[in-house]
């Protein structure tokens, strides 16, 4: 990477964002799956069809200006827009796309892979099922059917990032598909290029000025620079050496809306807190009138007023504010007389004692996780149940969680794709193998229903299905959702039109400074 | 002659002590309730691809097999591969050693800087205000916490008089230097490049002395009591009925007798300082080894884990041989056999 590539961009036209940037470990959009890692691959790689701001239900076109589907919705074909240019200068064309697919399914340790790999896409069967008949189209045949809205959102998200096949080719060592080089380079057409990153210091990115599939934008360089303790951000923010700081506590927060040099930008996130209870081995669990007590047990309104701060809203089925099939309806309010009456009814009116695993870090929203599950305890004790927390390194709770192991478990869970589908099915299907299948749930009725949905357009049939899936889930479900998270920065006021949501995040593309 | 059998018998111990650290690293790793691999994939992938990632890791594999495995890479010099950066031990630590290896060395010059004399006005003047004051603040080293310090002092240096500036090795709109040692202020002397240089000495402070501060405690309170028992000596009552001045006797006589002491300290405080920077390299954002342990312990990265115990044990037992061998030099004395 040219050293100074990033020399001769001053204050002006530098936004510098103070962020923990240590959960990247490589910038391969094909492969990376950490937050760092989108806020930086979609402003270096375009992508096919991308998600509209405020618009999750449909993807707009960005380097195919339009496709067709097949009646039986698994054959997709794109055309593409002319005159594409990386910013190597060599032209995108459908063989790139192709080669973005081989390589997702190719690469060896891939953790965003399965995105592709779930719709029947695999090492073996790529070369038949994408292809290119000429330059300017690409032909994606799924080898089983498969959500449409599910597999566009998929195309939208950074994984299917479109990377230079002949940089990238020139680029690989020992069968690698220039994994390599291409964790801390860039080959992608979006509005940035790649500048510097330096792990654990700074990701630092540069307008590309081969750029044409939109605007120039006006800030020339973006730099992520590393900085894990939410005091220093705010200390960086107020020294005017950072612009925008990304991890502020909910009381910083509040204490930064008082300072006439700085906003607060938020958004919903598309994730929420959840508790988990295993069907299996806790018995109490195995029955539905205590799952639904332990609902009713839960102070939400405490948690999201004295707790989060402002840092989270109510959220109480599995599908999250901002996508298709989200329902605002509150099935639980905090009624701990009606958690004890089904308790009763459940033949555990004397309570019961359960493990709850936590994480060590922090919850959804910015709050030590600790704090939530004292609450949790706190809220449960008072209807009889006793809860013992244990809190331990998320990759033992992952472990235990995962492989069947725990009895009730404290976490979090976001969005892959902005498609209700990408929460429907590990929530409430259980032959996924993903969050039911961990607490030993599966409901017939409700996985069908489930699927049925996965297959269908955003239509108000669709729409139906998703209420009888959160209407399931809220009443029947081994999840009791805490509550939907808001992303929120701390913003200094030189810096305008900013647009924030929580799958593009920043677009960088409109933002402006004084 | 003899000094060097023994530096080579000292080298021979020391193999044996890697191999066994290297044993009982590995065993732990391996014990720990976690799973590196899911650790690796995160909570989304499905199971499929967690078996499918831990085979192609090798992590399916009977645990001696994995270990032997590992220990004929080492013999060979490599250190594996780190499941969560999917590159070369030897990269990171490449890249991370030089920068904690910068910052140790600041603070242990400042530890000795500020600490040794300090030890010394405290002797000279013991149980009077100068002994008093100097108390106080080697105790504060030795008790403040790391982190406390150095919020403390970020917040007034920096943010609010704004003397000193922010957390990183340099400024944003400042090119780093060519990579020849990894080592920012060093880099930029090499490369003759003088406001890099005033510029990373300038981020250097803080750091440096907040993580040198604690040794500094250790420092004093050591030479201290050091002198104050040479102090005591006969050969220093001779010294001083000769008539030789007060600083000479102090300082020739003295001091250089007290000193033994006070070098072990400073030796295995040195090993200490660059296995425990992690709370300064967290806060000031300095790259370097004790966040990358950290992280890789939190997501069970079992090589890297292995490579920074490595590297370590490596320090420690080179600082302790330096220490050995300068008591050779410090006290006629001592003679190795």
């Amino acid at each position: 990477m040219p050293g100074g590539l990033a020399a001769g961009y001053g204050p002006q036209q530098t936004v510098v964002i103070a962020r923990d940037i240590t959960d990247a470990v490589t910038l391969d959009p094909n492969i990376a799956y950490e937050l760092s890692a989108s806020l930086t691959d979609p402003q270096i790689y375009s992508t096919l069809v991308r998600f509209a701001r405020g618009n999750l239900t449909q993807p707009r076109p960005e380097v195919a200006t339009s496709w067709e589907v097949s009646k039986d919705g698994r054959i997709y074909t794109f055309h593409l827009k002319k005159g594409v240019v990386f910013a190597s200068g060599n032209p995108l064309t459908a063989d790139d796309v192709v080669y973005t697919l081989q390589r997702i399914v190719n690469l060896p340790k891939d953790p965003a892979a399965w995105l592709i790999t779930q719709m029947g896409i695999d090492d073996k069967s790529v070369s038949s099922a994408v292809t290119a008949p000429d330059p300017s189209t690409v032909v994606i045949t799924l080898p089983k059917p498969f959500s449409p809205g599910a597999f566009l959102s998929i195309m939208a998200n950074p994984v299917a990032g479109i990377v230079d096949g002949v940089t990238v080719k020139a680029h690989v060592a020992n069968n690698d598909w220039g994994a390599g080089w291409l964790a801390d380079h860039s080959a992608g057409s979006g509005p940035f290029q790649l500048a510097r990153w330096e792990r654990n210091v700074t990701i630092e990115m540069v307008a590309n000025p081969r750029y044409n599939l939109g605007p120039a934008p006006q800030i020339k360089r973006i730099v992520l620079t590393n900085i894990q303790e939410n005091s220093v951000q705010r200390e960086m923010l107020s020294r005017g050496d950072a612009d925008i700081a990304w991890d502020l506590s909910a009381s910083q927060l509040a204490a930064l809306k008082g300072e006439p040099r700085f906003y607060v930008a938020q958004t919903p996130d598309l994730a929420m807190q959840y508790l988990g209870m295993d069907v299996k081995n806790v018995p109490a669990f195995g029955k539905a009138e205590v799952r639904r007590a332990v609902k009713y047990a839960i102070d939400y309104d405490g948690i999201i007023n004295d707790l989060l701060n402002g840092n989270g809203t109510p959220l109480q089925v599995v599908i999250p504010k901002g996508l298709f099939g989200y329902e605002p309806t509150v099935y639980f309010k905090h009624d701990p007389a009606k958690a004890k009456s089904l308790l009763a009814e459940g033949g555990f009116a004397s309570g019961f004692t359960v493990e709850l695993l936590a994480g060590t870090g922090a919850a959804a929203g910015g709050i030590a996780t600790a704090d939530l599950a004292a609450k949790v305890k706190n809220d449960l004790g008072a209807v009889g149940i006793t809860v013992n927390v244990r809190q331990v390194a998320q990759s033992e709770l992952l472990k235990a969680y995962r492989g069947q192991q725990s009895q009730m478990v404290m976490l979090s869970w976001f969005v892959d794709y902005p498609d209700p589908d990408d929460f429907a099915k590990p929530f409430g299907d259980c032959t996924q193998k993903s969050l039911a299948w961990r607490l030993n749930y599966c409901n017939d009725p409700l996985t069908k229903l489930v699927g049925q949905a996965a297959e269908m357009q955003n239509t108000p049939e669709r729409g139906a299905i998703y209420k009888k899936v959160n209407d399931a889930m809220a009443q029947d479900g081994p999840f009791a959702i805490l509550y939907q998270p808001v992303l929120s920065l701390g913003v200094s006021k030189r810096v305008q039109n900013l647009l924030f949501d929580p799958v593009n995040f920043i677009d960088y593309n409109y933002l402006t400074k004084q | 002659m003899s000094l060097l059998r023994y530096v080579a018998r000292r080298a021979g111990l020391t193999v044996f002590v890697i191999f066994g650290i290297t044993l009982i690293t590995f065993v732990i790793s391996h014990v720990v309730p976690a799973d590196p691999v899911v650790s690796y994939l995160g909570e989304h992938a499905p199971p499929a691809l967690v078996e499918k990632v831990r085979h192609q890791m090798g992590l399916d594999r009977p645990l001696h097999i994995q270990y032997l495995l590992y220990l004929g890479d080492l013999i060979h010099g490599n250190l594996g591969i780190s499941i969560m950066n999917n590159r070369p031990v030897s990269r990171d630590l490449a890249q991370y050693l030089p920068a904690t290896v910068e910052l140790s060395t600041a603070a242990m010059l400042v530890a000795i800087l500020i600490g040794v004399p300090t030890g010394v006005v405290s002797a000279l003047y013991k149980d009077r205000w100068p002994d008093q004051v100097a108390r106080v603040f080697a105790l504060g080293g030795t008790s403040l916490p790391v982190f406390y310090v150095a919020l403390l002092l970020l917040g007034l240096l920096y943010s609010r008089l704004g003397i000193l500036p922010g957390p990183g090795q340099l400024g944003i709109y400042t090119s780093p230097p060519p990579n020849i040692t990894g080592m920012v202020a060093v880099d930029a002397l090499l490369s003759g490049n003088w406001a890099t240089l005033g510029e990373a000495l300038q981020h250097l402070i803080l750091p440096a002395f907040v993580l040198g501060y604690y040794s500094t405690g250790l420092i004093t309170r050591m030479t201290r009591g050091s002198l104050l028992e040479v102090l005591r000596q006969d050969y220093v009552r001779t010294a001083r009925a000769k008539g030789v001045a007060e600083g000479r006797v102090v300082l020739r006589h003295a001091l250089r007798n007290a000193l033994l002491p006070i070098v072990t300290v400073i030796g295995l405080t040195y090993g200490s300082l660059l296995s425990g920077a992690v709370l300064t390299e967290t806060i000031f954002s300095w790259p370097g080894l004790g966040r990358y342990v950290t992280n890789s312990m939190v997501s069970v990265d079992i090589p890297a884990v292995l490579g920074v115990t490595l590297v370590i044990a490596l320090i420690y037992s080179v600082a302790n041989l330096a220490v050995d061998v300068l008591y050779a030099y410090l006290d006629p004395q001592i003679r190795y056999t």
